[in-house]
């Protein structure tokens, strides 16, 4: 497998931003940015503008969905927030990122006892 | 893929709102950079740091802008409306590049598609019959009497139709016309007199109602009549009620059974509206057509090949029959009574006469739709190099060859695009033209409408070679480093490819020009000089009405002849009016002929000759001079000696060498006519044919078929466009008053009948000389605007040579030169093409000799100065160069 890391690291950052607003609700890209930094405890070093394009290619997807609001200091900011479409595909990732973690997980404890 | 059309549709509505998008991300961006701001100084930063602290957690701000904006777009279309804007800027800069190619352009497909249409109208339609390529038709030429396509007789129609091995099935068709009465206004309604058989041998069936049987086809029959499409609609407004409504024609009822679909026209597909048939009887043959098998011809015959039969067969099958019928005849057949049937192919024959003249057509406008594409091409390549340049630099500087390459395309495609839309719109103005002013002698003028093929075709041809031009800049440039075309963009001169093609392009638009100019030169000559053949007539200042006295309206010829009389007195009475006379036929406009024998000649010597039937004062009234003896008169009546007046060319055919006066012929059997005068040749036929030989009788002392016709001419003693309408109107009311049933058509003048006649000639010779003067133009701009490129090219060529001393006359006539060589070689190139293609020029030329000499001396000399004159304007930019201010420049 040659996938490059780029594609992984989209993938897993479109998992995240999902599972971030399913957890938060309706949240702007720097709360989204925030969010994630507190989760991953900074163990995931993120450029926070390149959350901006992922941002837009769910939209374009379908997944979320954004709106102009005002944040909780009283600044405009564009709010974020999941679709019923966002939803199936966030279970539907989640399923199979399990899957897969548990795939990896199996043949690496396998290969230990090996 | 139900998310990847999502995906497209939202970034295809991106493309519209760019400027929003961008401006919403901003704001988004700046806030998020403010938050983040907030939050450091929270942490207590300082306001300065707090900001740099922000942009490095942010990360690449513009390449956050950037990112976001390539997922909005779709870059093929976003770049193709870049080429676009680009595009219509590069024309809207170069207004006169633009206009000269977009006029090229549209006068090249234009013409064309307009042509072609005309062609495939005229030439390449099928008839709307089912397989129409088994159709013939079949009609006799009498050889030793010069009458040619005469058709049959019905005895003979008889024969061919139950003897022959080749056909398997057989019309007869012959031409009527009719007053129509009956209900409303009384209509002349041409009309066709046809067998049972011809509407199954189409296959044709009656839109509404049926055609009719073998059984109504019979002498005795009760009179039935199917009519056209048009005349339903026209004169019945399409009502249904009509079928089985009796009519009656010239006084005898007939009733309507049928109606045509619009698409039926016979006999004559595609004949003009005005003579095409409204209404179809049967033939019904009478008993006494029989009795004489020869005396009168006129049956049209079609038939239909069996399979398989070709119509070499058919004309061996034919001959035969022809063969044994004269032999069984032997009374009918003797002397110079032999005919010779012959079969020609349905579809051809009608358009057989003009197929010289839509080749004629078509080949000129091939040459204006070439000389437009090279107009074009150099146009396009002159314009290709001034832009090396810029492509080398946009190449330098990172654009990609299949960026510049689909810029040019893009630009092309806008050019031949615009020229396309202007050529369309012209090519309907040419065909609504044509149809407007075309010659009633090509008759399908009238069917011709935009073919989509040809204009197909012509897009095609043209954009294709906009679009291989347009891109030679870019496959050029892709050819060569850009560096190596930046230093080769500073270079003096055209390469030695692209001169050499440029040249055979000017060359060969030259060319076809002088082909084109020396066509029309020849037939505006030949129309000049059929123009001014003697008539034989004067027509000046003289209108004509025409009328009918059918049959059964005047049974007794006393009474017609009480109201003919009547009329010429009230006529000559009119205030205006100087001559009046009447005729059954006119010059130029109907002809009849009648057959003869002198007297003293072996029987058997039978002999044709034109016919009229006039009043007395009928040649004073023409204008036609009588040579020897005397006028009809009043006493030339029924109860006197039949007389008769001769034309010149009968008394010097049949009488040469005698005096004709007292000699006596036999008409038909009908009686002997004594010799009286001799008047001088008219033109009866057309203006391009010699005078026939001709017979006039007095129609105030013969009966004959032709009697119930008259034309009242009346000679009118001013010219005054007033006092002839105030005569026209005068006279057909006098008409009305003395019969308001009477039919009144075919009004018009003299001089008309003569326009009318050589309307073909003008229509072909308007055309090819308008082609002529659009090649012309055509191939001067060309010229003008390679000699303009090449001087702008070699500016600092010239500059050089004048700081080196040249004089500015050199210069200019180093520029002056080079144009005219290329005008000496079209014009070799051009007389060479005329010379290839003059044949088709010679059936449309009258007394010219198509290898003119004057004509190919002159015309060539007169282009070439053309050549010289469109080389002026760049020589004297040449002339115009500053060599200082030129050089520093450099």
């Amino acid at each position: 497998m040659t996938t490059p890391r780029g594609e992984v690291l989209q993938g897993t950052l479109d998992l995240i931003v999902l599972q971030t607003l399913s957890a938060m609700g309706p949240l702007h890209g720097y709360g989204i940015a925030v969010r994630i930094q507190q989760v991953s405890e900074d163990l995931l070093k993120l450029n926070q503008g390149t959350l901006y394009p992922a941002l837009l290619r769910l939209e374009q997807k379908g997944w979320i969905s954004s709106k102009w609001g005002v944040s909780e200091n009283n600044r405009k900011a564009k709010f974020y927030s999941l679709t019923r479409s966002g939803k199936k595909q966030l279970a539907a990732e989640a399923e199979s990122w399990e899957r897969m973690a548990s795939v990896i997980s199996r043949f690496l404890t396998g290969a230990e006892g090996a | 893929m139900g998310g990847g059309l999502r995906v497209f549709l939202s970034r295809l509505a991106g493309l519209f709102r760019r400027k929003h998008a961008d401006e919403s991300l901003g704001a988004e961006l700046r806030s998020h950079l403010e938050m983040l701001e907030q939050e450091n100084i929270r942490r207590g930063m300082s306001a300065d740091e707090a900001r740099y602290a922000a942009r490095r957690e942010f990360g690449g701000f513009e390449q956050t802008i950037e990112d976001h904006r390539q997922l909005r777009s779709l870059p093929m279309l976003e770049n193709f409306s870049r080429d676009l804007r680009l595009g219509i800027r590069m024309l809207g800069k170069n207004p006169g590049f633009t206009l000269v190619a977009v006029i090229t352009l549209a006068l090249g497909i234009g013409a064309n598609t307009a042509v072609f249409s005309l062609v495939n109208a005229v030439l390449i339609r099928r008839l709307p019959y089912k397989d129409p390529e088994q159709l013939v038709l079949l009609t006799e030429t009498l050889p030793q009497l010069g009458a040619n396509e005469v058709g049959v007789a019905a005895g003979e129609y008889l024969d061919y139709r139950d003897q022959n091995r080749c056909f398997s099935q057989t019309a007869a068709y012959e031409t009527a016309g009719f007053n129509l009465t009956g209900d409303g206004i009384p209509l002349r309604v041409q009309a066709a007199r046809v067998s049972a058989s011809a509407f199954s041998l189409l296959s044709v069936n009656a839109q509404l109602g049926r055609t009719f049987t073998d059984e109504e086809d019979r002498d005795g029959a009760p009179g039935v009549a199917v009519i056209s499409g048009s005349l339903w609609r026209n004169h019945y407004s399409g009502s249904q009620g009509f079928l089985g409504k009796t009519i009656r024609l010239d006084e005898k009822p007939f009733t309507i059974i049928g109606v045509m679909p619009a698409s039926f026209q016979f006999p004559f597909d595609g004949a003009p509206i005005s003579d095409r048939a409204d209404l179809w009887v049967p033939i019904a043959f009478s008993s006494d057509r029989f009795a004489d098998r020869v005396r009168e011809f006129g049956i049209g015959v079609i038939g239909r090949l069996k399979q398989g039969v070709t119509s070499a067969l058919a004309q061996q099958d034919i001959l035969r029959i022809a063969d044994n019928f004269m032999r069984d005849h032997p009374e009918s057949y003797a002397g110079t009574v032999r005919v010779s049937p012959r079969t020609f192919p349905f579809a051809g024959h009608a358009v057989e006469k003009i197929r010289p003249l839509v080749w004629l057509l078509e080949s000129a406008v091939a040459c204006v739709l070439l000389i437009a594409c090279a107009n074009v091409a150099n146009l396009l390549m002159a314009k290709a190099r001034s832009r090396r340049r810029e492509m080398a630099i946009r190449s330098a500087v990172g654009a990609a060859r299949g960026r510049l390459l689909s810029q040019c395309l893009v630009e092309s495609f806008l050019l031949s695009l615009l020229g396309a839309g202007v050529g369309l719109a012209l090519s309907l103005l040419m065909i609504s033209a044509a149809r407007q002013f075309g010659p009633s002698s090509l008759p399908q003028l009238q069917d011709v409408s935009l073919d989509p093929a040809a204009l197909a075709f012509t897009l095609i041809l043209s954009v294709t070679i906009t679009l291989f031009f347009g891109l030679v800049p870019a496959l050029q440039l892709s050819r060569v480093s850009p560096q190596l075309a930046l230093k080769d963009a500073a270079q003096v001169g055209r390469s030695q490819a692209t001169r050499r093609l440029q040249d055979t392009l000017v060359v060969l638009e030259i060319g076809a020009a002088l082909a084109l100019l020396i066509g029309g030169t020849l037939l505006l000559q030949s129309f000049v000089r059929l123009l001014n053949v003697p008539t034989g007539f004067q027509p000046q200042n003289t209108v004509i009405v025409r009328t009918l006295f059918d049959w059964s309206r005047y049974p007794d010829p006393l009474k017609r002849e009480a109201v003919q009389k009547e009329l010429l007195t009230r006529l000559a009475a009119l205030p205006g009016a100087k001559l009046v006379a009447e005729a059954s036929h006119l010059p130029l406009s109907e002809v009849r002929q009648i057959g003869f024998y002198i007297e003293g000649t072996p029987p058997g010597e039978f002999r044709w000759a034109n016919n009229s039937l006039v009043s007395p004062g009928y040649f004073r009234a023409m204008g036609i001079s009588m040579l020897r003896g005397r006028d009809f008169t009043e006493q030339d009546d029924r109860m006197s000696t039949n007389v008769a007046v001769i034309s010149e060319a009968l008394a010097k055919q049949f009488f040469a060498n005698q005096d004709p006066i007292g000699k006596r012929f036999n008409w038909g059997g009908r009686a002997d006519f004594t010799i009286i005068g001799v008047a001088a040749d008219v033109r009866v036929t057309a203006l391009d044919a010699d005078p026939p030989p001709m017979i006039y009788d007095s129609m105030f002392q013969v009966e004959s078929g032709a009697s119930s016709r008259t034309a009242f001419v009346v000679k009118l003693g001013s010219a005054d466009a007033a006092v002839q309408r105030a005569v026209l109107q005068s006279v057909q009311q006098e008409i009305w008053h003395l019969d308001k049933d009477l039919p009144i058509y075919g009004v018009s003048t003299l001089q008309s009948l003569i326009e009318e006649s050589v309307s073909q000639r003008r229509f072909t010779m308007v055309l090819i000389g308008g082609f002529g003067i659009l090649a012309l133009v055509l191939a001067l701009i060309g010229l003008f605007g390679v000699a303009s490129y090449v001087v702008v090219l070699r500016q600092q060529e010239l500059a050089l040579r004048m700081a080196l001393g040249a004089g500015r006359a050199t210069v200019g006539w180093m520029v002056l030169k080079q144009g005219g060589l290329l005008g000496v070689a079209g014009c070799i190139v051009g007389l060479f093409v005329f010379f290839a293609g003059s044949s088709l020029l010679s059936s449309s030329l009258y007394q010219t000799n198509r290898h003119d000499p004057l004509t190919l001396l002159l015309v060539p000399l007169i282009l070439f100065l053309a050549t010289l004159f469109a080389s002026y304007w760049p020589a004297r930019r040449a002339m115009r160069v500053d060599p200082m201010t030129l050089l520093r420049y450099e």
